[in-house]
């Protein structure tokens, strides 16, 4: 099988003088940067910096005020959230937002994309192939809760499941859709320490064994220092550095958005 | 009043009942979309059924109308307003309602207007003739049975836990890949569908309609039954509905001074709902999951145990 890597370019995801104007307010301001496959990006910047909101506009829950999204090389600006889904760019949400009534079991199923079993005549009919789908998915969605530790709480309602589990859940459900960019929108945000390390040791395997990449938005610095390789910063919705963690760290425009003059 | 003719009469609003319920359980327990204006369906499909029968056409063209013009209808007003939130669209259906149950109030020439629609005759297969009673409650039973099974079926597959999300949570469902206006319009054709063959099955069985039939009523016995049942689970609302229609019907039969009766319906509804509220929040037969890893390995142990057999 020909890899689709030695036809496709080097990046997975361009951004070009990406903005986001609510009003006079200018959340996003004029991003423009590249993210390689197989790598793990953190996106940081101060309080209100536009973080979120650069993630919202990449996934096509706003559509941009100006520039473009390019994604695998296809120019996906100001398409509807679940097309880009569908294309392979998965996100999870800064306040965990799981299906809260349905079971872990039913939150990763939904994840799988171009279902036959989505179909009205398809599902009503109950075919040999509707059936195999579905033992093909629960297969796929119990082999990640092996892997996370968490096969115990399958039939659990999700909302009933401790915050952590529930952030966990969160990123499976985003891989069930077969992602090749995924956004995590501060994924140990509200975490012990301990449940901070098992995420990260997640995404790290995730990198390493299925060669995922990742962008994530995070405040804890300790966290983005250990795991990312390059880091983006925003300030003011506007993009002031990019760089290696130390790179970063010595930037001293980076020192002043964060520290003040 | 004989017992016989009464145990009928009741069987048959039941399951009369129990379809139109189901149908709407199907949109709001299911996919949360809260309808005020279900009665328009079941009344385009009772209309539909009603005046196609005294045209003289057999029971199962009726019937196939009163899928299609309540499936229709839908489709017009699901368009523009399934993109709206929730709360905006439970409004806009509360219109469409009454609109329509003014409509069947006011254009006289085809509907007969506030007179109604006399004398539908029975249906019939085949040159058989249900008779008005036994009859109708045999046709009414399959066509409950195959309702549950259907609505049953789709809520357990892929395409009703794309509707559960989006219920729990439009915005993540959209960014899991569902368009979930598309799946939510689907529904709504299917649930307007249903609720046009319980509208079928009404005319059939009372052979007689009237726009006082479909009023607002309807909607908040509707939400009744479906809270005393279980939103989003089909069996309890198969015995919500029982349990509705014996206390709404059944004590008609008790002697009771006729000035009685109402307000001790009413009573009884309200201290019914009390109770539920207290005991049981979540109805009688709370909803349960599409699907269970439990119930789902044990199906797949035996299968692999059947094929080395």
């Amino acid at each position: 099988m020909m890899n689709r890597e030695t036809w496709r370019s080097e990046e997975r995801l361009r951004i070009e003088n990406l903005s986001k104007h609510f009003g006079g307010l200018r959340a996003v301001d004029s991003c423009s940067f590249k993210i390689l496959p197989h790598r793990i990006y953190g996106l940081i910047g101060p309080n209100g910096s536009g973080k979120t909101t650069l993630f919202n506009t990449i996934t096509g829950i706003f559509p941009p005020t100006g520039g473009s999204v390019i994604f695998n090389d296809e120019d996906i600006t100001g398409f509807p959230s679940y097309e880009i889904t569908r294309r392979g760019i998965a996100r999870t949400f800064q306040l965990v937002q799981i299906y809260p009534e349905m079971t872990v079991l039913e939150n990763l199923l939904v994840g799988a994309q171009s279902q036959l079993g989505e179909s009205v005549v398809l599902s009503l009919l109950r075919t040999p192939a509707v059936r195999r789908e579905t033992r093909d998915l629960v297969d796929k969605a119990m082999s990640l809760l092996r892997v996370t530790e968490m096969e115990r709480l399958a039939d659990h309602r999700a909302g009933d499941i401790p915050y952590g589990e529930q952030k966990m859940v969160e990123i499976m459900r985003a891989l069930m859709t077969g992602p090749e960019l995924i956004l995590l929108d501060e994924p140990t945000s509200g975490l012990n320490p301990s449940l901070v390390a098992r995420i990260l040791d997640y995404i790290r395997y995730l990198r390493d064994e299925e060669g995922q990449t990742f962008i994530i938005v995070e405040h804890n610095m300790r966290v983005i220092m250990s795991v990312c390789e390059e880091i983006i910063v925003l300030n003011v919705g506007r993009k002031i550095a990019q760089g290696t963690p130390e790179e970063v760290s010595r930037n001293p425009e980076v020192i002043r958005a964060y520290l003040g003059e | 009043m004989e017992l016989l003719p009464l145990v009928l009469h009741v069987l048959n609003v039941i399951v009369i009942w129990a379809v139109l319920s189901l149908s709407l359980n199907f949109l709001q327990g299911t996919a949360g979309l809260f309808n005020l204006g279900h009665a328009a369906f079941f009344c385009v499909g009772a209309y539909a059924s009603a005046l196609l029968a005294k045209a003289g056409l057999p029971w199962i063209v009726c019937l196939l109308a009163s899928v299609l013009f309540p499936a229709l209808l839908a489709l017009v007003y699901g368009l523009p307003t399934l993109r709206l939130k929730a709360d905006y669209f439970a409004t806009v259906t509360m219109g469409i309602g009454e609109i329509i149950r003014a409509v069947a109030n006011n254009l006289q020439g085809v509907t007969g207007g506030p007179n109604g629609v006399p004398s539908i005759p029975c249906p019939s297969l085949f040159g058989f003739q249900f008779s008005r009673g036994p009859g109708t409650l045999v046709l009414g039973c399959v066509v409950l049975l195959l309702t549950y099974l259907a609505l049953d079926r789709w809520r357990r597959s892929g395409f009703g836990r794309v509707l559960i999300a989006a219920r729990e949570d439009p915005t993540a469902a959209q960014a899991m890949g569902k368009d979930t206006y598309h799946f939510r319009l689907n529904c709504f054709l299917l649930s307007a569908g249903f609720a046009g063959i319980a509208g079928s099955l009404f005319a059939y069985y009372y052979g007689y309609i009237s726009p006082g039939d479909f009023g607002l009523w309807v909607a908040y016995n509707l939400t009744l039954t479906l809270t005393i049942g279980g939103s989003g689970n089909y069996r309890g609302t198969m015995l919500a509905a029982a349990v509705f229609i014996i206390m709404r019907d059944g004590l008609r039969f008790l002697p009771l001074p006729p000035t009685a009766q109402g307000p001790l319906q009413q009573l009884l509804f309200g201290l019914l709902m009390i109770v539920i509220m207290w005991r049981f929040p979540q109805g009688l037969i709370p909803e349960v999951p599409t699907i269970t890893f439990a119930k789902h390995s044990s199906q797949r142990s035996e299968e692999s145990w059947e094929s080395q057999a």
